[in-house]
């Protein structure tokens, strides 16, 4: 919740009258503000847009553009009783509190994308996806892997999918390019920590609802000229 | 929970997609290039897409985008799997329900296969930035924050591997392809030493730039972004000081941002962002036509005629000036077109003022309500029954209006079987969230009650039918609202219908039920609830039903309102007799829409300064 405090120095007692009588309904100098406080946060997020694909960057993927989305999704409503800024975009409450993700309904785990061609694609959109299981210093790590496009009954696995890391009759560990291609890693939940740069600090949004008084006082005054 | 924790929908655009028509289509881009802007922002379409069930697709997808539950991953999936189940194979000539031929063949996983990646991202993305812009760019456009904010800037709002202006995939140029460029082209200027794209709102470059001025194919004909497709520019807003710090905007230039009531009109118009409007040859047509509806299908030379002519005399009675004969000619174009017109304003003065004067008289004689008792009549009358206001032409209209919009909302949560917010808007009420709900227990509980615990449009469907959904539009639009025990509950009541809503937001209500024969002698009265439970006053609830179908519900209507700021209680016996007697133009005449939004028109000038006293002073709202 912001609140602002407005002073008036000098003379003119009038004018203190007449700004106290126009206060009274604040529905203006809400909507003065929701629009300074909309269009800070549709910069910011704007801006982040521009510069923040650290998992598209470190798969080497196109970004969604989820951040996109979300700035031209920020709106304003007002009212007397304040100002309301909305922003439709599922991550952004990230910005207040810890994210945990879990899988949605019917559903047991979550697919986190391995490369580049599964990031931002949910594992349906591919038809030739199956599950490994990947040992790895006595942890087992649940995977879907690209099928093996050549032949099934080569496919050098067990099975039940299980994937080694050695190869049947071999002391020795897959090769890299012997391993199949991890489009997904399954987990059931992640939780992701609060970060609150998602969205314009305090301090800025302060500084924007104060600019926003400041267009409405403007706006008074200048009425006030203009009827005298 | 708490609130900031929970996704919040994007209201108004979901309520702009959900006015979008469905539209398959096997034409291409090029194609519906042809088709005006105007009416492709009318549709939800995607080129050589034929299915209507992927439009479904494509529509629930978008809507689940704009309500916050899901991203741009789900909606690929749930266009994909739409595609998948319509057997679409881009090979093969894309839907097999197509006739043979209808759509040709094209490479897999090119833009041009509607379940490939990069076409999926582009169609998604596409219709989701054109709805969320439309709103911001609509919104933009109010008085106030016009004033304030009087300007966009072209900005970027992404990152792109090969920025617009080099050729994909290599850094090499492509001249004037550019976004500096196009926005030069359509006429636009660079401020801040050539950095800055800006343009006033209210400006022709934004639509010139969606035409693609200068010669560009890949434009979508709107005045708002995306401009291109693919394209990662975006507007914002650019405030007043800023402007004028640059030289957007110059200090006391008249008229810079104030928009009279036509020109505000015919901009809405002009650029299409009033849903289902249209200009041509002069004219301007605004739908859905309401009492509040200024212009539609009025002659502009009309409005210009009254806004010279038309002036208020000192009993408030509207008369046309007197204009010489030459100087008449001269204003009117000629001496043909100068009869017509000045005929037509002597009509409206005439009915306007005939109409307001009777209602006046009206109002200032008393009913001789004697009159019938001498004549030894027994009348309702006499018992102290008073017949309730009926609701005015106007007001008429508005409640079918407001209906009609439920109605179709209503059909559009069942198709989807998901809430629609905002289904529909009344007076009374405000804001009405058609929400699903959950269609509750067929099985009757220990009181008798069947899906007992259900709530919203799916419980109305299940318990009471097709029937209740067809009225529940009708009782929320025409109804009158009633207190109920539970303080955050109404009931709408209208010919022997009631429907519950629940206020569940500043404004907003979301229907819960819709019941039929409820008992509203004494809403308050506990246990009087249900439909099953009031069977046994059956005789009192016919009663009270006849009378409710008897009784004219609702409000008095807008044309209770005789001239700008005044108003009076409501129609009284005798003004329903006048009005009756044919003084206002009758429902079959020509003039009787134009009328009423004739009288719109001189409110609103009145209110904008510009009717004027027979001195020339402006007359004061």
């Amino acid at each position: 919740m912001i609140s602002t405090t407005i002073q008036i120095e000098g003379e003119g007692m009038q004018m203190l009258r007449q700004l106290d009588a126009a206060l009274v309904n604040r529905v203006e100098l809400h909507h003065d503000i929701a629009i300074r406080v909309e269009n800070e946060t549709r910069d910011w997020l704007t801006e982040l847009a521009k510069s923040r694909h650290k998992t598209a960057d470190a798969l080497g993927a196109t970004p969604t553009g989820h951040l996109e989305r979300a700035a031209e999704s920020v709106t304003s409503a007002f009212d007397d009783d304040g100002a309301t800024i909305t922003v439709t975009s599922p991550g952004i409450t990230r910005a207040f509190d810890d994210l945990t993700i879990t899988p949605g309904p019917g559903k047991k785990y979550l697919t986190i994308p391995a490369t580049a061609e599964a990031y931002g694609k949910r594992a349906g959109a591919f038809n030739d996806l199956r599950l490994a299981i990947f040992r790895k210093d006595g942890a087992y790590l649940l995977a879907l892997v690209k099928a093996d496009q050549s032949s099934l009954a080569t496919r050098e696995s067990s099975g039940f999918g299980i994937e080694s890391q050695r190869a049947r009759g071999s002391a020795a560990p897959l090769k890299a390019a012997q391993r199949p291609p991890v489009y997904y890693w399954l987990k059931q939940s992640v939780t992701q920590k609060q970060d609150r740069s998602l969205l314009p600090s305090d301090a800025l949004l302060m500084k924007a609802a104060d600019e926003g008084v400041k267009d409405w006082l403007r706006d008074f005054f200048a009425e006030q000229a203009a009827a005298n | 929970m708490n609130a900031l924790l929970q996704p919040a929908p994007f209201f108004a655009a979901l309520k702009l997609l959900a006015q979008k028509n469905l539209v398959p289509t096997e034409l291409d881009t090029e194609q519906l290039r042809q088709i005006d802007a105007s009416i492709r922002r009318q549709a939800l379409f995607s080129a050589r897409m034929t299915q209507l069930q992927a439009l479904q697709s494509l529509s629930d997808a978008l809507n689940a985008m704009l309500e916050g539950t899901g991203n741009l991953a789900d909606a690929k999936l749930t266009l994909l799997d739409s595609l998948r189940e319509l057997g679409y194979d881009v090979g093969q000539g894309g839907f097999p329900q197509d006739k043979p031929g209808l759509v040709p063949s094209a490479r897999k996983g090119s833009l041009r296969d509607l379940a490939s990646d990069k076409r999926l991202t582009l169609t998604i993305t596409t219709n989701y930035r054109m709805a969320a812009n439309q709103v911001y760019v609509t919104r933009g456009l109010e008085p106030r924050r016009l004033k304030q904010w009087p300007a966009w800037e072209l900005v970027r709002i992404g990152r792109v591997r090969t920025p617009r202006g080099f050729k994909r995939g290599a850094m090499e140029p492509l001249p004037g392809d550019d976004w500096p460029s196009r926005f030069v082209a359509a006429g636009g200027e660079l401020f801040d030493k050539g950095t800055r794209m800006i343009a006033l709102k209210t400006s022709d470059v934004w639509q010139r730039l969606g035409d693609g001025a200068g010669g560009h194919k890949d434009t979508l004909g709107n005045p708002f972004a995306p401009f291109a497709f693919g394209s990662k520019y975006g507007v914002r807003e650019v405030p007043r000081e800023e402007c004028l710090t640059l030289g957007v905007l110059v200090e006391g230039d008249a008229g810079e941002t104030k928009l009279s009531t036509e020109d505000a009109l015919r901009e809405f118009v002009y650029r299409g962002l009033m849903p289902k409007s249209e200009w041509s040859k002069g004219k301007i047509r605004i739908a859905p036509v309401t009492s509040k509806a200024t212009a539609g299908g009025v002659d502009p030379k009309l409005i210009s005629a009254m806004k010279r002519d038309l002036f208020k005399d000192d009993d408030g009675l509207l008369k046309l000036r007197q204009a010489e004969q030459a100087q008449a000619r001269a204003a009117y174009g000629n001496r043909s077109a100068e009869t017509p017109l000045r005929n037509r304003l002597g009509m409206l003065c005439g009915l306007i003022n005939a109409r307001s004067a009777r209602v006046r008289t009206a109002m200032r004689t008393p009913v001789d309500r004697s009159a019938a008792a001498k004549k030894g009549w027994v009348t309702r009358r006499a018992h102290g029954w008073r017949p309730s206001p009926r609701p005015g032409r106007a007001a008429v209209q508005r409640m079918k209006t407001e209906a009609r919009t439920g109605a179709s909302s209503l059909g559009s949560a069942l198709s989807r079987q998901r809430d629609v917010p905002e289904g529909m808007t009344t007076p009374k009420l405000g804001k009405i969230d058609f929400t699903w709900g959950r269609p509750g227990n067929p099985a009757a509980n220990e009181h008798g009650v069947t899906y007992a615990d259900g709530y919203g449009i799916s419980h109305i469907h299940a318990k009471r039918g097709m029937e209740a959904i067809r009225r529940l539009p009708v009782v929320l639009a025409r109804g009158r609202v009633l207190p109920h025990e539970e303080p955050d509950r109404r009931i709408v009541q209208y010919a022997g219908w009631s429907a519950i809503v629940k206020e569940h937001g500043k404004g907003r209500w979301e229907v819960r039920s819709l019941i039929d024969d409820l008992v509203v002698a004494n809403p308050k009265k506990k246990g009087m609830r249900g439909g099953e439970a009031d069977m046994k006053h059956k005789p009192l609830l016919k009663r009270l039903k006849n009378k409710a179908a008897r009784l004219s519900l609702g409000e008095a209507g807008p044309t209770t309102k005789m001239d700008a700021g005044e108003e009076h209680p409501g129609p009284t016996h005798a003004a329903q007799r006048f009005a009756k007697d044919g003084v206002v133009a009758s429902k079959d005449s020509r003039l009787h829409g134009l009328r009423a939004r004739c009288k719109a028109l001189v409110v609103a000038l009145q209110r904008n300064g510009e009717l004027r006293t027979a001195n020339g002073e402006p007359v004061l709202a």
